[in-house]
């Protein structure tokens, strides 16, 4: 059994520094996105009560890129997290998977992509607090076929690799927030997932132990060749990747790309005043 | 106090239609079956000829030994019925936790919370046990048609005394009070959330000691009780202590069964090779104690089944005895099967209940694990495997218990094969049962999981 991760990807697109992207114009750097969304649109509720979530959302996510969806609350960017996941459905627009439309692939064929193609990061970890942290990261691998023998081998692989060695056997409970957040991100890659969702991953953790889990969940996506898509309310916690969108009313109102040569932890000074030009929590 | 009783209804939000009405179903079930039960040991008892009456015959000599047996089924039954009541408490009490933090942070004190708490599930209590006494009348006229070959009960006869109702009411909701307080004490409900013991479940081995003594000392008396009792060792105390006994035996049965139940889940998790059996062992050995509540009822159920066999082919009328023979047989068939019929209606009711609750606690869970690839059939695996097997290992437990009770009394095994098939066509009603109830939860399953998508 092969446990070492694949090669990083070399594709970080050249396009740099803030870009008046206004929530039409995707990065168009990667000719091929693993995934893509055109014209999407949200709505919750009918009639006098319906409230458009999303409002026309086009956006393209490369191979191995990271990006991070910003917003103040309300303004679409869980939901648009959902809906690139395949866990809501839009209420018009498509999402392409590797080209595959995910609305015509029907509840069941979703959620085995979810399984197979997708990984998840959630603000609490959501891990089954019954299991031990080895099981947690099984769990996925055996529900999608896997032997257990082979799935804890690369289970072992990827807690000891993100500092959790002698802690396989432990509980969720048994964990701090940053090691229990740790084990979710070793669930989230153990399946080599194409895509990572995380959904403030780092939002009930200290900012020392947020940090450490941050630079986790980016390097590793980042040798395993998956693609990040992170929703945050934090510019701070946004700067972690190299694309950042920002939300307001269900649309992308602003897109940043992080120069090349910029360091992966800290958010420029221009992109925080851009930030905080469009309303959002620093 | 007051603040107390005027700020509750404000503090406690509804939580949904199906999770109010699973404990009040338990709290009714449990009243109706005590009062039913009373109320029939109680008609018998009223039958009893009076102690100076000349020589008996004909039914008046049998009403001893069906007292006797009412007495039997009473302690069989009632301990179950007032558990299924501690079990509702606890159901009510897990769903209010996060409620009653938010009371913490919002300025409400130590004791003010707890004091909710109380009041809250006492409140759902006196609704059940209300309706549970109405529940009781209504089926009561029912049960004078069932003919236990003797003259048959009036329904006055089988009602309790009028005062014996408030105080079953009361009774029920100081139960469901004293749960509740117990239960909170091993809760620290801070203004930050509810904190609970983290620390991973071990089944103290105190639990196969207790069992092993309650056996040993069952046996023991069995063999030898009629030498150790000496001159009162005759009659009715040598009944009464062995029908203690007895109790004491199927009670311990609950005892031991969460032990069980944990070490074969501990061992289960570690090699399960499907996902399914992995999450429903881990899920049980993080809790052997709920997980054996949910089949403790079919248990018992189980174990009464299996009393009920033999005793019902030790009674058999085959023509051959006079009248009082053929009463004897209706009296015990008609009582076996009142007796395994409640049996199961309590073994449906806390299965149901429980499955049902356990589905409801873990919607979060069930959603997550759905979002990120498990199917909805893979969660319905886990949950299976989260009650299969403690039904496998509750109907062992049952076998074993019935088995060594009866050969204790009857001095050896049953050799004829309706035993045999009798108790199997139990087992597999118990198996039916758990279905029934697995299936009940089944929608709201899916419903939990596919919330939102």
């Amino acid at each position: 059994m092969n446990t070492a991760p694949p090669a990083p990807h070399q594709n970080h697109a050249p396009h740099q520094g803030p870009a008046p992207a206004a929530g039409a114009a995707p990065s168009g750097a990667h000719p091929a996105p693993i995934l893509s969304a055109r014209g999407l649109v949200r709505t919750y509720g009918r009639d006098q009560a319906a409230t458009r979530a999303l409002d026309g959302v086009d956006l393209d996510i490369a191979r191995a890129d990271s990006l991070a969806v910003m917003g103040p609350s309300g303004c679409g960017k869980t939901t648009l997290l959902h809906v690139l996941a395949g866990i809501l459905e839009p209420t018009a627009g498509t999402v392409r998977l590797d080209g595959k439309n995910l609305a015509e692939l029907g509840e069941k064929r979703r959620t085995l992509l979810r399984r197979s193609d997708f990984g998840f990061v959630f603000q609490d970890g959501q891990l089954l607090p019954e299991l031990t942290a080895l099981e947690n990261v099984i769990l996925p691998r055996m529900l999608g076929g896997t032997s257990r023998r082979a799935a804890t081998a690369e289970a072992r692989s990827w807690l000891d690799r993100l500092g959790l060695g002698g802690m396989h056997d432990r509980r969720p409970t048994q964990l701090s927030g940053g090691q229990a957040q740790r084990v979710a991100v070793a669930r989230a890659l153990a399946g080599r997932p194409s895509v990572v969702f995380a959904d403030e991953p780092t939002g009930a953790l200290d900012q020392e132990t947020g940090r450490s889990v941050l630079s986790t969940l980016v390097d590793s996506c980042l040798e395993t060749g998956a693609s990040l898509v992170m929703v945050t309310h934090d510019a701070k916690v946004a700067a972690a990747c190299r694309r950042t969108v920002a939300m307001r009313d269900g649309r992308i109102a602003r897109e940043y790309v992080r120069p090349e040569s910029a360091p992966a932890t800290a958010q420029t000074p221009a992109q925080v005043a851009e930030a905080q030009a469009a309303g959002m929590p620093r | 106090m007051n603040a107390l009783l005027a700020s509750a209804p404000l503090l406690l939000r509804r939580r949904g239609a199906l999770a109010d009405l699973l404990p009040v179903i338990a709290f009714a079930a449990a009243t109706a079956i005590t009062g039913t039960v009373l109320g029939g040991a109680a008609a018998f008892v009223g039958r009893l000829p009076a102690e100076d009456a000349p020589a008996m015959s004909g039914e008046a000599s049998l009403i001893p030994f069906l007292v006797m047996c009412a007495m039997v089924a009473s302690v069989l039954l009632i301990p179950s019925a007032v558990g299924l009541g501690g079990s509702a408490a606890r159901l009510s009490l897990a769903r209010r936790e996060q409620d009653l933090a938010t009371i913490r942070l919002v300025g409400g004190t130590g004791g003010q919370v707890g004091g909710v708490a109380v009041l809250d599930v006492a409140a759902q209590a006196l609704l059940g046990a209300l309706l549970g006494v109405g529940l009781h009348l209504v089926v009561t006229p029912a049960l004078t048609a069932l003919d236990f070959g003797i003259t048959p009960f009036t329904t006055a006869d089988l009602l309790m005394p009028w005062w014996a109702y408030p105080l079953l009411v009361l009774g029920m909701v100081l139960l469901a009070a004293g749960s509740a307080a117990v239960s909170l004490t091993g809760v620290v409900l801070s203004p930050l959330g509810v904190a609970r013991d983290s620390r991973v479940v071990r089944m103290s081995v105190l639990r196969v000691i207790i069992w092993a003594v309650l056996i040993v000392g069952f046996l023991v008396f069995a063999q030898f009780g009629s030498m150790l009792l000496g001159p009162i060792a005759d009659g009715m105390v040598f009944f009464a202590v062995m029908i203690l006994f007895i109790g004491a035996v199927v009670a311990g049965v609950n005892v031991v069964g969460p032990f069980i139940v944990w070490g074969v889940a501990l061992f289960v998790a570690r090699t399960a090779p499907v996902p399914g059996l992995l999450v429903g062992a881990r899920r049980l050995a993080a809790d052997p104690k709920a997980g054996w509540r949910a089949v403790s009822g079919i248990t018992f159920a189980l174990v009464i089944a299996g009393f009920l066999t033999v005793l019902a082919l030790l009674t058999r009328d085959d023509g051959t005895g006079g009248a009082e023979d053929a009463m004897m047989a209706t009296a015990m068939s008609t009582g076996g099967l009142l007796t395994l019929g409640i049996a199961a209606v309590l073994a449906a009711v806390s299965t149901g209940v429980t499955q049902t609750a356990r589905v409801i606690d873990q919607a979060p869970v069930l959603r997550s694990q759905h979002i990120a690839g498990a199917q909805v059939g893979q969660l319905h695996r886990a949950r299976i495997a989260e009650i299969v097997l403690p039904v496998l290992l509750s109907s062992v437990l049952a076998t074993f218990t019935s088995l060594l009770v009866v050969m204790a009394v009857l001095g050896g095994a049953p050799n004829d094969p309706i035993v045999a098939v009798q108790y199997l066509a139990s087992v597999l009603g118990a198996y039916a049962l758990v279905i029934a109830a697995v299936l009940i939860g089944s929608p709201l399953v899916r419903r939990y999981a596919e919330r939102g998508a």
